[in-house]
């Protein structure tokens, strides 16, 4: 924009970059922080990769994105220059070849990025994992995911009906980032589970259906929880055998239900492999409403290929007995946060 | 604090950060002269009042909407489906606005819209219809959420009690795709001419996706629907609102059915023994022996067309707490 163009005083033009970028197609529907050149010199003292890293590529497509578009997309966010490297390694995650970064995003589908954030990171930049983790209130959470998504927009040129082939999409794909409520679980963290260092800061994307609540308010038990949630977890609408990734789910477990297992003593492996056996169900139940399958009837089938194919994370506020189900569309994949 | 130099865009966002105005998301720090362009896309005075909290007393003008739309970035002719979606909010007989804000539950606010205005304010009712790249649906369904925030006090952890939240609850407004459906459209069924346009909005739990590929039998699909409605984290309760892909409405079309005759077909068949519910520690209320449906009544079934051609994949978006309301949008 020209210098001078706001002769009139701010008053009357500020809100003219912003009309500028909905027009120039930056946006996901939403208003922009148009960048500037001082900004993103904020954003890139953050990193230490070099401005033309590729940082995430889909190949099928032959587009690649560098650290500097991520971190010009970062800034129309509405990012704060120290959540890049969060970003950063987002994006870097969803380039591992299990994530199927293309895949998820092009199909009808409507795969959204669910990303986890564990490590001293999430204080630092004051990231929510409690109360309303997944919904809005939050500058981090808000902003983070949603780079992620512009940078499919507007780098890599996945836009609905384009290359995003979603049949309705979920709002998830607006922005879907969390960290982990390390504090209300008796268990270690997603990232030392999945062997980054104590202590270190990382970040784990899942490409996922759209997450459901499941409410359990009077169960006291282990077992009646995970029972509930195999039913939820095998619904015919909702079972997809072998799709992306082995079916693998993401567990997010509220406070409240975390307790039940903490008072119980279980570890994780047993609530994974309690939960993967609830989910078993008769063939026969898929093949009475026509689901094809070469599996005889009388035979019971899991979600998954086995308890390892479950990710359990504590995320939410202390009050209220519901935790959510994302089911798997490719992925999981960890990476840690450089500088942390 | 000293006046910022909002001509510089980066500042213009960040002093709207400051002054807590935001979901999170940058906001567009609202003019004068914007503020005249809404208020006369509304056709109605200042300082009408246009939402109710009633449980806490509170309200909201046209004007203070008007603002908030502003900031959600809005253009000024979105602005009459915000009245209508906040009429519809403030309906105490059936909503219950601050209840399932407030609620540990997660609710998030939808607004479906129906009628022309749909494409003449370009609202996705195609493919991505819930996902972001359209403004009208992005902007729209914010406005919402930055009232609850900005004017109501819904911060998370005080007077919203979310557990987990939802991504739903930064947005979530789409139109119902009308020309995909084997049946008349929402607004018609409730009793208004295909002609005008509506609001219908609902307080929501997490949309679930019910996928299906390999199934061509009406009757199949519907019994897919009923057993996807029916897990144990989710039966009981109030309203679902079937949202069916093109391709699914166009196989249970096939039926020849009847809006109402889907609904009886889906209330008959979301059922489980009490006995499975009692088995995980709920429902004690219902006696052995009995069956336990998703919804009171075929009613509570509300059946919409949404989403792209391609793809085997609805959803459901039950209620939490309280019940859908249409309004007619007024446009001066």
């Amino acid at each position: 924009m020209a210098e001078g163009e706001h002769a009139a005083g701010p008053a009357a033009s500020f809100e003219r970059p912003f009309e500028q970028a909905f027009e120039a197609g930056w946006t996901d529907g939403l208003p922009v922080v148009p960048p500037t050149q001082a900004r993103l010199d904020e954003f890139m003292a953050q990193t230490s990769r070099a401005p033309d890293e590729i940082i995430t590529a889909m190949e099928p497509i032959g587009r690649a994105c560098t650290v500097e578009k991520a971190a010009l997309n970062s800034i129309l966010a509405g990012c704060l220059p120290q959540y890049l490297p969060v970003v950063l390694a987002a994006l870097q995650a969803l380039n591992d070849p299990s994530a199927m970064f293309h895949t998820h995003v092009a199909s009808t589908g409507g795969a959204a990025q669910l990303i986890v954030v564990n490590g001293p990171i999430r204080e630092r930049i004051g990231m929510n994992g409690g109360a309303n983790a997944f919904g809005p209130g939050n500058r981090a959470n808000a902003t983070i995911g949603r780079a992620v998504r512009l940078v499919i927009h507007n780098v890599l040129g996945m836009k609905p009906g384009l290359g995003d082939q979603s049949t309705q999409g979920q709002p998830g794909k607006y922005t879907l980032s969390f960290a982990e409520n390390e504090e209300a679980s008796p268990w270690e963290p997603l990232s030392v589970e999945r062997g980054i260092a104590e202590g270190s800061s990382a970040v784990t994307v899942m490409g996922i259906r759209p997450m459901q609540m499941m409410a359990n308010p009077t169960a006291r038990t282990p077992e009646q929880v995970l029972r509930t949630f195999g039913d939820d977890m095998m619904r015919i609408g909702t079972w997809a055998r072998g799709a992306g990734g082995g079916g693998h789910s993401a567990l997010i477990l509220c406070p409240e239900h975390t307790a039940i297992f903490a008072k119980a003593g279980w570890t994780k492996a047993q609530v994974k492999e309690f939960l993967y056996e609830s989910t078993a169900r008769l063939i026969d139940d898929f093949l009475d409403v026509g689901k094809e399958s070469d599996i005889e009837r009388g035979e019971r089938v899991h979600r998954g290929r086995g308890p390892d194919d479950i990710l359990l994370v504590v995320a939410g506020g202390e009050a209220g007995a519901f935790s959510s189900f994302a089911p798997n569309w490719g992925g999981p994949v960890t990476v840690a946060i450089e500088g942390e | 604090m000293a006046q910022p130099d909002l001509s510089d865009p980066v500042a213009a966002a960040e002093y709207g950060y400051e002054q807590g105005w935001t979901d999170g998301l940058p906001v567009v720090p609202p003019t004068a002269a914007r503020l005249d362009q809404f208020l006369a896309a509304a056709g109605r005075p200042a300082d009408d009042v246009a939402a109710t909290m009633t449980t806490i007393g509170r309200s909201c003008t046209v004007e203070t909407a008007a603002v908030n739309a502003i900031m959600a970035g809005c253009k000024p002719e979105y602005f009459p489906v915000v009245l209508a979606a906040l009429e519809g909010l403030s309906d105490d007989d059936r909503y219950n606005y601050y209840g399932s804000s407030a609620s540990t539950g997660s609710a998030a606010h939808l607004v479906l819209v129906n009628g022309p205005i749909r494409d003449e304010l370009e609202i996705n009712y195609q493919g991505n219809c819930y996902g972001p790249g359209f403004r009208a649906n992005a902007t729209i369904g914010r406005t919402i959420r930055l009232l609850n925030l900005n004017v109501f006090g819904m911060t998370p952890g005080v007077l919203d009690r979310s557990t987990q939240g939802q991504p739903a609850k930064y947005t979530l407004c789409f139109g119902e795709y009308e020309e995909a459906s084997p049946w008349e459209p929402l607004h018609v069924e409730r009793g208004f001419d295909a002609n005008t346009s509506t609001v219908t909005v609902l307080p929501c739990r997490q949309p679930g996706m019910v996928g299906l590929h390999d199934v061509g039998d009406p009757e199949q699909v519907l019994r897919v629907f009923a057993d996807t409605l029916t897990g144990l984290g989710l039966i009981g309760g109030g309203e679902t609102f079937i949202v069916f892909s093109p391709e699914h409405a166009g196989i249970v079309g096939k039926s020849g059915w009847s809006k109402q005759q889907v609904k009886e077909f889906l209330f008959e068949h979301a059922k489980r023994p009490a006995e499975d519910l009692h088995a995980v520690g709920i429902g004690e209320r219902a006696a052995a022996g009995t069956m336990v449906h998703r919804g009171q009544s075929p009613d509570d079934f509300v059946l919409i067309v949404a989403g792209g051609d391609a793809g085997g994949h609805s959803s459901y978006m039950p209620s939490w707490v309280g019940r859908s309301v249409t309004r007619p949008i007024r446009v001066p």
